[in-house]
């Protein structure tokens, strides 16, 4: 619920270098749906976009380059001030 | 329902399917397969995806002979398939591993290898047992503890649930009848005729019977007096993360799938009908398989399960055919044995008999120490 709070404040966050803006308290996985991000990554295989799915840490589909760290589960991951985003390779 | 089959195959997995196929590719009869729930003990849910040779037909040289011969059939089978489902089963000849931790591991693999190559009918299928230098080489990423390994490059992998479903539309394409939540109960042979029952009380009729249940071809076949001998081996398989291509041969402790992801193995335990998650087995295949390939250590694993794979009672394959009309095949091996299921036995079969090169597979070979 955090998301709706009047408490909570806007913070700013990159995604492939541009700003966007979240929520404090808000998930990698959230940050991106509410800014209509379409996807986070391309299969391996044949290159097709995918994004969050389960929301919930079990498919494996939302992941991101967090801060020059790939293979990071968005869903699972409070996105913070400042943080860099990209795409995962 | 009055209606009598050609054929009923009882069990829709990865050998079932096939010979539903293979049965339909190859004539008008009419075929029914019923396949039960996905509860029952599968083994088609427990397998790697591998097609294998190098390990199999130790001391049984008509074993190594057919696990040889049929490595050769994958690419064309791969293309057949492919061409007429529109599915890819992913299948690459990659070559395959079998990894050694010590020394001792090394010289007792390289004496199995030695008496399995020595029935090979062609020198391209020879297992080649190599040390950790030559190894790197093809294996880039090796850990350091390990051995060396036997390689084999007839050996391969593929997408097992894609071959499963290749499979299963080209079957129902030919017409044959798939039929799904039929866990067969009781079968009953009467007046050239089978009759075979479910456990919520279906009946399906057949003139010809082939029984590819996995395990459960042991209390079917007996219940018409034959003896099937099996065992369930248990097997735990781990799925991590996807992770861009590597380019792994395929070894049982670690691979790759097309998309990405690493399967994890593997485990072979005698523990009967058991299909429980158990920690320490998990543990120590993290453990060996980052010994094999140490960047695994940074990887999520995702989930693990247990399934129950068959081995008949000495190991070999098993393929007969009683009174004509009644078809026994239990292997160990469904994926790589598919393109002979496919093809010889099932063309075989519609002559009411197993092939003849398959004869060392029959069920006789129980039964003879009775006579004594």
């Amino acid at each position: 619920m955090s998301r709706f709070s009047n408490f909570n404040k806007d913070i700013t966050f990159t995604f492939n270098d541009k700003v966007y803006m979240a929520k404090q308290g808000d998930n990698v996985s959230a940050a991106l749906s509410i800014n209509d991000i379409p996807y986070n990554r391309k299969t391996f295989d044949n290159k097709t976009p995918r994004s969050s799915f389960c929301h919930m840490g079990i498919c494996f589909e939302c992941l991101v380059q967090i801060d020059g760290v790939s293979g990071i589960q968005a869903c699972k991951t409070q996105v913070v001030e400042g943080m860099e985003i990209k795409e995962d390779v | 329902m009055n209606k009598i089959y050609d054929f009923l195959i009882i069990g829709g997995g990865v050998t079932g399917s096939s010979i539903a196929y293979g049965l339909s590719k190859n004539s008008n009869s009419s075929i029914a397969i019923v396949d039960a729930y996905d509860n029952t003990y599968r083994a088609s849910v427990g397998n790697y995806g591998l097609t294998w040779m190098q390990s199999k037909g130790y001391k049984q040289p008509f074993y190594a002979r057919l696990s040889e011969q049929v490595s050769y059939d994958w690419s064309e089978f791969r293309n057949e398939l492919e061409e007429k489902s529109q599915i890819d089963i992913e299948y690459i000849k990659t070559g395959g591993l079998t990894f050694c931790h010590t020394q001792d591991e090394f010289a007792k693999l390289e004496k199995k290898i030695s008496n399995l190559n020595s029935y090979y009918q062609h020198d391209s299928s020879k297992t080649v047992m190599l040390d950790a230098k030559e190894l790197k080489k093809i294996y880039p990423g090796l850990g350091e503890s390990i051995v060396g390994a036997a390689y084999n490059k007839q050996d391969g992998l593929l997408n097992p649930l894609h071959l499963l479903k290749a499979q299963l539309k080209l079957a129902q394409k030919q017409k044959v009848e798939y039929i799904s939540h039929f866990s067969t109960a009781t079968i009953d042979k009467s007046n050239d005729e089978y009759k075979v029952t479910s456990q919520d009380g279906r009946i399906i009729r057949a003139k010809q019977l082939v029984m590819a249940a996995g395990l459960s071809n042991m209390p079917l076949a007996a219940q018409l007096g034959i003896n099937v001998p099996l065992e369930p081996q248990k097997g735990h398989i781990l799925v991590a993360q996807k992770v861009p291509p590597l380019d792994l041969i395929p070894c049982f402790n670690v691979r790759q799938t097309k998309s990405g992801t690493l399967l994890l193995g593997v485990s072979n335990e005698d523990v009967g009908f058991d299909i429980n998650i158990d920690e320490g087995i998990v543990s120590n295949i993290l453990k060996k398989s980052i010994k094999i390939l140490p960047m695994l250590k940074d990887v999520n694993l995702i989930r693990s399960w247990s399934s129950l794979r068959i081995i008949p009672q000495d190991g070999k394959p098993i393929y007969d055919t009683i009174d004509n009309t009644l078809h026994v095949i239990t292997t160990h091996s469904a994926i790589t044995l598919a393109p002979l299921h496919a093809n010889e036995v099932s063309k075989s079969i519609l002559n009411g008999k197993m092939p003849d090169n398959l004869k060392d597979f029959s069920l006789d070979r129980f039964n003879e120490k009775e006579i004594v």
